[in-house]
């Protein structure tokens, strides 16, 4: 893990990063993410608490190996509940939007299954969509993010603060194809490209 | 009563594999991505190595309490 709180954010070094490149911000998704595999780890606890409650108080197994096999059960898919859990915590922390000022990188990592990095040139994105559907996702201000380059789609679904980065990534991409010369190219007149052809 | 230390000890040993094992993974594919302080992330600026070391022994030490404490109430 690299903590570079102190480190230029400019000068920023991470996965897949391309020496002229100069890093802008980064995001995790939005913490809601974690919400559903929580309510399940609560309920994993009802249900372990229920059939131990049934179990061992209500009608208590009269021989001791039923009892024990019945417990070595419930502590099995009680531990297996918290480390599922804590696996996606840590699949959570292991996804990575990196905005810099000519590409986004997308990190998505599981622990053992997964290892993806998809990049997009900024300059090359055709359309950029936001989209904010439901209750939820506009009171608590998340979203996605698709973005469309060519024969790449980069989908970014949980952004936090979509608004705000959307319009961010807007501004990175104006200015890169500006760098790129891309705006000056396509705004000269036709006839220029005629003359000097001749 | 030796087959409930056993027990105990098998539990305490797959709890902290377990757990040693994903830390490990996770902290090895962490290389390159750097946890920084953001503002859309509530407790991000708490969030260093260290804290989440601590959060990880905290957890399996809490989980195996549990396992103690029902094995002993129900064995």
């Amino acid at each position: 893990m690299v903590i570079a709180r102190g480190v230029p954010l400019k000068e920023l070094d991470f996965q897949g990063k391309d020496p002229e490149e100069d890093f802008q911000f980064q995001f995790h998704q939005h913490w809601i993410r974690l919400l559903w595999p929580f309510i399940k780890l609560l309920g994993w606890n009802a249900i372990i608490v229920g059939i131990a409650y049934s179990v061992f108080m209500l009608a208590p197994a009269s021989d001791d190996v039923t009892r024990r096999i019945v417990l070595a059960f419930l502590t099995t898919f009680f531990v297996l509940a918290h480390l599922e859990f804590l696996k996606r915590i840590y699949t959570y922390l292991l996804y990575v939007i990196v905005v810099t000022d000519k590409k986004i990188h997308r990190i998505k990592k599981t622990l053992v299954l997964t290892n993806d990095h998809l990049s997009i040139d900024l300059w090359m994105v055709q359309d950029i969509e936001k989209s904010q559907e439901g209750l939820l996702q506009n009171l608590l201000g998340f979203g996605s993010i698709i973005l469309e380059a060519q024969e790449t789609v980069m989908r970014l679904h949980f952004v936090p603060a979509v608004s705000k980065k959307y319009e961010q990534i807007l501004k990175l991409r104006e200015r890169a194809r500006k760098s790129m010369g891309y705006l000056r190219a396509t705004e000269l007149p036709q006839t220029n490209v005629f003359q000097a052809n001749e | 009563m030796p087959f409930l230390i056993v027990v105990l000890l098998g539990w305490a040993l797959a709890i902290a594999i377990l757990e040693y094992v994903m830390w490990r993974i996770f902290y090895a594919k962490t290389l390159r991505i750097a946890f920084l302080t953001e503002p859309d992330m509530p407790f991000s600026k708490y969030l260093t190595i260290g804290i989440v070391r601590v959060l990880v022994l905290i957890h399996a030490t809490t989980l195996y309490g549990v396992v103690l404490f029902f094995t002993l109430l129900l064995w």
